[in-house]
């Protein structure tokens, strides 16, 4: 504590004066080589053991349950029981995953995509403004940058950049993400906004397009950046009957649970031919995945 | 700082990071989430004064950046500050449990309104006030609790040899 404390002041403009620096730079040319460089890195570095402490959590969590107490008769059998509880939840998860994989296998046999099936191990720091994941398949899994990433219900969202092996994904709810849609059984397309927890906001680019709530949404041929056609998104939960407006929108329900996600896919190759609306959930219930997990 | 405290200092700062990413933001909490990262910083700040508060903050801000999805550089900024101008209380650690508590309170608030205004200046259309609003007190609140375990702990592991000197 002796150093003088302008030295310190010095220091501390310095230090701000780089950030602010870096701020700049990496806003100024968003996919720029030395910061994608550094993530990269980064990536590689704490991927594995991001992907390490996340499958650490799980066990812990199953054997907090089954932990054991003294060693008398009453003792005995209520850690029998503990023991047991814990068990079965594990083999819960474990069907629960089972049952995740199984329907994510339906969905890319529905569309003929290629799919590899992963699972979250982290979300972005800062929840609730930014709506990103981190998952255990990275560059050595065939995963690259701009790939859709699906689950069992429908679109997650893209990649956006991947390290050796973890990559980093942008979900539709965003709002920098604008997912390219059309709606089912017509011809009719738009744009899906994220807007985080509230629904996605949908602009169509006809304005004369007949939007009625309960139709559905999937993946089609337009938007900044392509996703893989025909995958399912969600259902139109209200729209906007304000006139004079040039773009007609309306808000657009997903069918991804966004704040559960656990097994996911990343689509390695798309069909070579749109899958249309095949890949839609058979008309039934208009309730959007009322499946328990 | 010797070389072994510099190390530690990287490998607390590294293990917060990903415990943050992997385990803390996936607890089911309702409004808020605590933020690690910046617990730590404020408690090694505390322990060690303004110059190595502002290092930590600094380094541990540009590590969070480079895993996060915005520009690099705006939690280094915010971290960098909050590190600061926490070392330059005087002798919180020789007060009770509360003064540091309470600076940990004024540095989420102030670290969360801080990013806010970096997302403002960059116009991003991430930017929502509501979520900023509701999640504010509520992280707060998570960040206190996880303070009352981690300002003691940085406290042993950086013990103030030059608390007199001044």
């Amino acid at each position: 504590m002796s150093r003088p404390s302008r030295r310190r002041r010095l220091a501390l403009a310095v230090l701000l004066l780089v950030s602010l620096t870096f701020f700049t730079l990496d806003y100024r040319m968003s996919d720029s080589s030395v910061f994608s460089g550094l993530r990269s890195a980064a990536g590689s570095v704490l991927g594995p053991v991001q992907r390490t402490a996340a499958g650490l959590f799980a066990p812990v969590a199953r054997a907090a349950t089954a932990l054991t107490g003294g060693s008398d008769d009453a003792d005995r059998l209520r850690r029998d029981n503990k023991r047991l509880t814990g068990q079965l939840r594990a083999a819960q998860l474990d069907r629960s995953t089972a049952a995740q994989l199984a329907r994510l296998r339906l969905l890319s046999g529905a569309g003929s995509y290629r799919t590899v099936p992963g699972r979250v191990i982290a979300l972005g720091p800062s929840a609730g403004l930014e709506w990103t994941i981190t998952i255990d398949l990275g560059a050595r899994d065939g995963v690259r940058a701009g790939m859709t990433v699906v689950n069992g219900d429908g679109l997650v969202g893209r990649v956006r950049r991947a390290s050796a092996y973890t990559a980093v994904v942008l979900l539709a709810i965003d709002p920098l993400s604008a997912v390219g849609s059309r709606l089912e059984g017509s011809a009719q397309l738009g744009l899906c906004k994220g807007a985080g927890l509230h629904p996605l906001h949908l602009q169509l680019l006809d304005p004369q397009a007949r939007v009625v709530v309960g139709d559905r949404l999937v993946t089609g041929p337009y938007g900044e950046t392509t996703y893989a056609p025909g995958l399912p998104l969600g259902t139109v939960s209200a729209v906007s009957r304000s006139t004079g407006v040039l773009v007609r929108t309306a808000e657009v329900q997903p069918y991804v649970d966004f704040t559960a996600l656990d097994v996911i896919g990343v689509v390695i190759q798309a069909p070579r031919t749109d899958p249309r609306d095949s890949v839609l959930p058979p008309k039934v219930s208009l309730a959007p995945s009322a499946t328990p997990p | 700082m010797t070389p072994s405290r510099v190390l530690l200092t990287g490998l607390l700062v590294v293990s917060a990071a990903v415990l943050q990413t992997v385990a803390v933001v996936r607890l089911p909490l309702p409004a808020g989430r605590p933020d690690l990262v910046l617990v730590l910083v404020a408690a090694i700040a505390l322990a060690t004064g303004p110059g190595g508060g502002m290092g930590v903050g600094f380094a541990a801000g540009l590590l969070c950046d480079l895993l996060a999805d915005h520009p690099a550089g705006m939690l280094a900024l915010v971290l960098c500050l909050v590190g600061y101008v926490c070392g330059l209380v005087p002798d919180a650690n020789e007060r009770n449990i509360f003064v540091p508590l309470a600076i940990v309170v004024g540095a989420a608030v102030a670290a969360t309104a801080m990013f806010a205004v970096l997302l403002a200046l960059v116009a991003s259309p991430r930017l929502d006030w509501h979520v900023v609003g509701a999640s504010m007190p509520a992280g707060a609140a998570y960040d206190v609790i996880l303070a009352a375990f981690v300002v003691p702990l940085v406290r042993v592991i950086y013990p103030r040899h030059d608390s007199r000197a001044r």
